[in-house]
């Protein structure tokens, strides 16, 4: 079997959780003995050799023993990140598609890439989605209109003429009705949670969308067996891009109220500079240390040093990979009671939650671990006991069914 | 369906393959592990190899290679059309011997060069005369299995097979059974997956009651201490009291419940539904016994999945699942087909299991099998539910392990043929094929990547076949082998060096080379089903692979050459024995 990945942009470029996601998902099917290729879209400089068609520029290289075509149009469209439609990435995507001839196309993000659906259509390819984020609803891709503001989902456009009033309704109205079309044609739809499966459910008709969580590897999972007395010092952690949406901000205003001296706040990622300098700002207190961005082989290491892992997000998140490798560690979360992170937590049995952007909320449920941090022994023991994260490889295997039917019923007719 | 399949269903159908005419007839593919048929479709036809006493290929292709389309398997030709035409399946009386008047398809070798002549003494020496003539006829054929190969594909079905109906269970609601499943798992510092495995267990969908029962030969780790955190019914024994059979028929002893499964610590379900669908197999389609398949760890390396990969081929099971019975042809080959089990996953009833039990303290769950079937039951193998698990082992294993399954398939099955083989004569052979591994290898270090599969196929046949003109080395290759571990490389040179020299100098007229090369054709059959092109990333993973390879095919030898032991030998063969017979 030979199954051709599309997303919007890849590895090297980019490193966040698509593009973990699709390359877990195309490694694994390689060890499943299929064939596999990546096609992405290159928003920077080409790294490799030119190749060109019309109107686009391409790249063919290898990433960690995967192969991968990265194309770029010539003249950038205005609407690279949120439109749908290009006649040049359609005549790109049925060249590449019957060359490549795969016997499937699992698109694990649709921007840039939608061509490659259009054409598999064309083709008689039959693809799997999956939605990692909400573009295929949401030209902003994240169902907020603005960064501390967040909609229930366009509600047929509705809500966008509303909230968005900078996309016409004629717009909104045409993208929705592609995205339905394109949904409809799905042999399978793909969500990493229940939250984002019934965000698109309720907006698109006549679709399914199975919940298939994210694996983790288990070779970078150790588990964080450390046993809290009375007296323990704590290490809160915050690990991710340092953005407003992802509410790092929150944990050091969280941290900064705390009234202990046994506590110390971790922040790992990089960010904007200026929202860094910010961040810097706030933390007045010494015991506050920005370590920067750590290798994906280093979390285990990282995992065994944080003692509670903060993530205090702003946005819905669709999944969110470091909750989960943190629970698979037997690290404790405090989250946003918010989007598709929250569907393993139980407040205050296997870990907490807050409500979004409350920092008073927050900053009590430190205070009050860092005032009971034996607390912690009985909430670790739920996790070990009750919270399972699957791997990839059982993630991966779902995938495999999905394909192996996909290509049985073919492409879905008009 | 694609032409391998059809043409599977062609011959099988015909009657004129015989699966016990063809390994007896070609016993160098004995330690391959593969199908017979599946071996003459993809290959044996173009070497020039029989199906069966009832049809003849080299005469067939030569009597009639005007009317047969170039690449098409001769048998197939006769079968579709040669049949219906009257033409002759095998020579008369009137029909030209053989050797005479031969116009090949393909490029005819040389055949009586002094080279062969030693290669053949040597082969009859080993494999036997009848073998011999067949192994004449393929090097004919040799230069065809460079070119013009078919696409292979795993599927297959075998005779007696049959597929099952099964409930597939992805995305439907479960129905709690009211049964109890005993989940029997011999352990040993079991490691940092162990809890995640039995957290899957415990959360498999479908029964009332889920036990768990922890059989553990002397932890140091945390095992014991997960094992009872799961409340498991924690059974411990001493180390050396340990023996695959003893520790599994001790948890059944303590189990209680309705069903066993047997599994291993380091496994994983795939889902939380996968035992459900064990147990669905089990009673819709009254087996006595249910294993699946193994699909790999995030890090399997290139060479177990190419042997797994290999095995479910063997099976009819990579993309299918199976239900065996006592074939009618029973020969070592059938019945590892037929009677298989796998101790990864294992479903029996305990009632079943317990009049039964394990033995031996290796392929105990095969051995289990093949006595299930002998007394009528049937076993399902499911390739379409498969459990994750996987090794990365060092070449020394392979070593051992090759030399432990060669062993025991000759200690189980008396139809086994173990080659003439002495160990003399063997260690120059390893010697000569180590030094062509040492020259491959920084061959292929410097080939220009990417490389098609293909490419790569027919660069390495070509390596193989020129190799075989070299001589017997005086010394060890002074490249380094950096893809074979210390204990792998110690046991190995030290081999050679006491005695692997004496044939310096001579012209090669060993079997090792060629075996091997059967062997890498697995390797190199695999990568054009998996991959488009090989980068500088996977040619490594190659060598790695080519080592491991290597290792378990010597030890394969090495095996035959401890059953053809006199006590004459200079090498210490019992010492030998103890050595690899340890730790598999």
């Amino acid at each position: 079997m030979k199954i051709l990945y599309a997303l919007h942009q890849y590895y090297p470029e980019y490193q966040a959780g698509t593009e973990k996601f699709v390359y877990n998902m195309a490694s694994m099917s390689e060890l499943n003995a299929n064939k596999v290729k990546i096609v992405t879209y290159r928003l920077g400089d080409f790294k490799h050799p030119i190749k060109s068609a019309e109107g686009i520029h391409y790249e063919e290289y290898f990433h960690k023993k995967l192969p991968v075509v990265a194309f770029q149009y010539n003249a950038r469209p205005v609407d690279l990140n949120f439109g749908f439609d290009n006649t040049l990435g359609l005549a790109f995507a049925r060249d590449i598609l019957t060359k490549e001839k795969p016997d499937l196309l699992h698109i694990g993000h649709m921007m840039r890439v939608f061509p490659f659906a259009q054409a598999a259509i064309e083709l008689d390819i039959p693809f799997v989605i999956t939605l990692t984020d909400f573009f295929m609803i949401c030209p902003r891709n994240t169902l907020a209109p603005t960064p501390n503001s967040l909609c229930n989902g366009p509600k047929g456009g509705e809500a966008c003429a509303k909230y968005c009033p900078a996309f016409s309704q004629a717009y909104i109205q045409e993208r929705l009705a592609q995205a339905k079309s394109i949904l409809q044609k799905a042999a399978k739809i793909f969500a990493p949670s229940r939250f984002v499966a019934q965000m698109v459910e309720a907006e698109v008709d006549s679709i399914e969308v199975i919940v298939n969580h994210h694996g983790i590897r288990q070779s970078q999972i150790r588990a964080n067996t450390r046993h809290y007395d009375q007296d323990s010092q704590l290490d809160f952690g915050f690990i991710g891009t340092l953005s407003n949406h992802k509410g790092t901000h929150l944990a050091i205003q969280a941290f900064e109220k705390l009234n202990t001296e046994k506590a110390s706040l971790s922040v790992y990622g990089s960010g904007e500079e200026d929202y860094v300098k910010w961040l810097k700002r706030l933390a007045g207190k010494s015991q506050t240390h920005f370590l920067g961005a750590f290798p994906s082989e280093d979390l285990a290491k990282i995992f065994s040093t944080i003692d509670v892992l903060i993530v205090p997000s702003i946005v819905y998140e669709t999944y969110s990979f470091v909750v989960h490798e943190a629970l698979a560690c037997e690290v404790p979360v405090i989250v946003s009671n918010l989007g598709g992170m929250v569907e393993q937590i139980e407040d205050e049995l296997n870990s907490f939650l807050f409500p979004p952007g409350d920092v008073q909320a927050l900053s009590e449920i430190m205070q009050s671990i860092v005032d009971n941090p034996d607390s912690l022994n009985e909430i670790k023991a739920q996790i070990r006991k009750t919270t399972l994260v699957p791997s990839i490889e059982q993630e991966a295997y779902r995938y495999g069914r999905a394909y192996k039917q996909a290509i049985e019923v073919g492409v879905t007719e008009d | 369906m694609c032409f391998f399949q059809r043409d599977k269903k062609l011959i099988e159908k015909s009657g004129l393959f015989d699966a016990q005419y063809y390994l007896d007839s070609n016993p160098d593919l004995k330690i391959l592990n593969i199908d017979p048929l599946e071996h003459f479709v993809m290959s044996g036809w173009r070497e020039g190899r029989n199906p069966s006493a009832q049809f003849n290929t080299k005469f067939y292709l030569r009597t009639y290679h005007e009317s047969i389309p170039e690449d098409q398997n001769p048998l197939i030709h006769y079968i579709k059309k040669g049949q219906k035409e009257g033409k002759s399946a095998l020579p008369g009386k009137d029909q030209p011997a053989q050797f005479e008047s031969f116009t090949p398809v393909f490029k005819k070798k040389k055949l009586l060069s002094r080279r062969n002549l030693q290669f053949g003494i040597a082969y009859i020496q080993s494999y036997g005369l009848m073998s011999f003539i067949n192994k004449v006829f393929s090097k004919l054929f040799q230069k065809t299995m460079f070119f013009g190969r078919g696409k292979s594909s795993p599927v297959k079905m075998l005779e007696e097979s049959q597929n099952t109906v099964l409930l597939k269970a992805t995305d439907y609601d479960i129905q709690p059974n009211d049964v109890t499943i005993s989940i029997v798992i011999p352990c040993k510092n079991a490691g940092d997956e162990f809890q995640f495995l039995l957290k899957m267990l415990q959360a498999q969908k479908g029964f009332k009651h889920i036990e768990l029962v922890i059989v553990d030969s002397g932890s140091t780790d945390q095992t014991l201490e997960i094992a009872h955190r799961f409340k498991a019914k924690v059974v411990e024994i001493k180390p050396e009291d340990f023996s695959h059979s003893y520790a599994r028929n001790l948890g059944a002893e303590h189990a209680t419940g309705d069903y066993l499964l047997f599994t291993v610590q380091d496994a994983l379900p795939s889902s939380d539904t996968w035992l459900h669908e064990l147990y669905t197999v089990l009673i819709d389609n009254e087996v006595a016994a249910v294993s699946c398949a193994e699909t790999p760890k995030e890090d399997a390396d290139l060479f177990y999945r190419q042997i797994c990969w290999n095995h479910y081929n063997f099976l009819g099971v990579n993309n299918a699942d199976r239900i065996f019975s006592l074939p009618k042809t029973q020969n070592h080959l059938t019945l590892r087909q037929n009677g298989q089990l796998s101790d990864l996953a294992n479903l029996i009833s305990r009632e079943l299991f317990n009049q039964y039990k394990y033995r031996l303290n290796y392929a105990e769950d095969i051995d289990l099998g093949i006595r299930l079937i002998k007394d009528g039951h049937k076993l399902a193998f499911l390739g379409t539910t498969r459990i994750i698990h996987s090794h990365n082992r060092q070449p020394y294993y392979f070593l051992k392990r090759g030399y432990v399954d060669n062993q025991f398939l000759s200690d189980i099955f008396d139809d086994f043929v173990v080659p003439k083989l002495a160990i003399e004569d063997f260690v120059p052979d390893i010697a000569f094929t180590y030094s062509f591994l040492a020259d491959l290898s920084s061959k292929i270090n410097a080939l220009s990547y990417p490389l098609k599969p293909e490419h790569f196929e027919i660069f390495v046949q070509n390596q193989f076949d020129d190799y075989l003109s070299q001589r017997f080395p005086a010394a060890l290759p002074d490249t380094s082998h950096v893809f074979l571990d210390d204990q792998a490389q110690t046991y190995l040179e030290s081999l050679i060096t006491e005695h692997g020299f004496h044939m310096a100098g001579k012209a090669y007229n060993g079997t090792l080379l060629r075996a091997y090369f059967g062997y890498i054709e697995i390797t190199t059959r695999y990568l054009k089903n998996a991959y488009e092109l090989i980068n500088p990333d996977l040619a490594q993973d190659i060598l790695a692979c080519l080592y491991k390879a290597f290792c378990i095919v010597v030890g394969a030898h090495l095996a035959y050459c401890y059953k053809n032991k006199t006590g004459r030998e200079k090498l210490n063969m019992d010492a030998m024995h103890q050595t690899l017979m340890a730790g598999v």
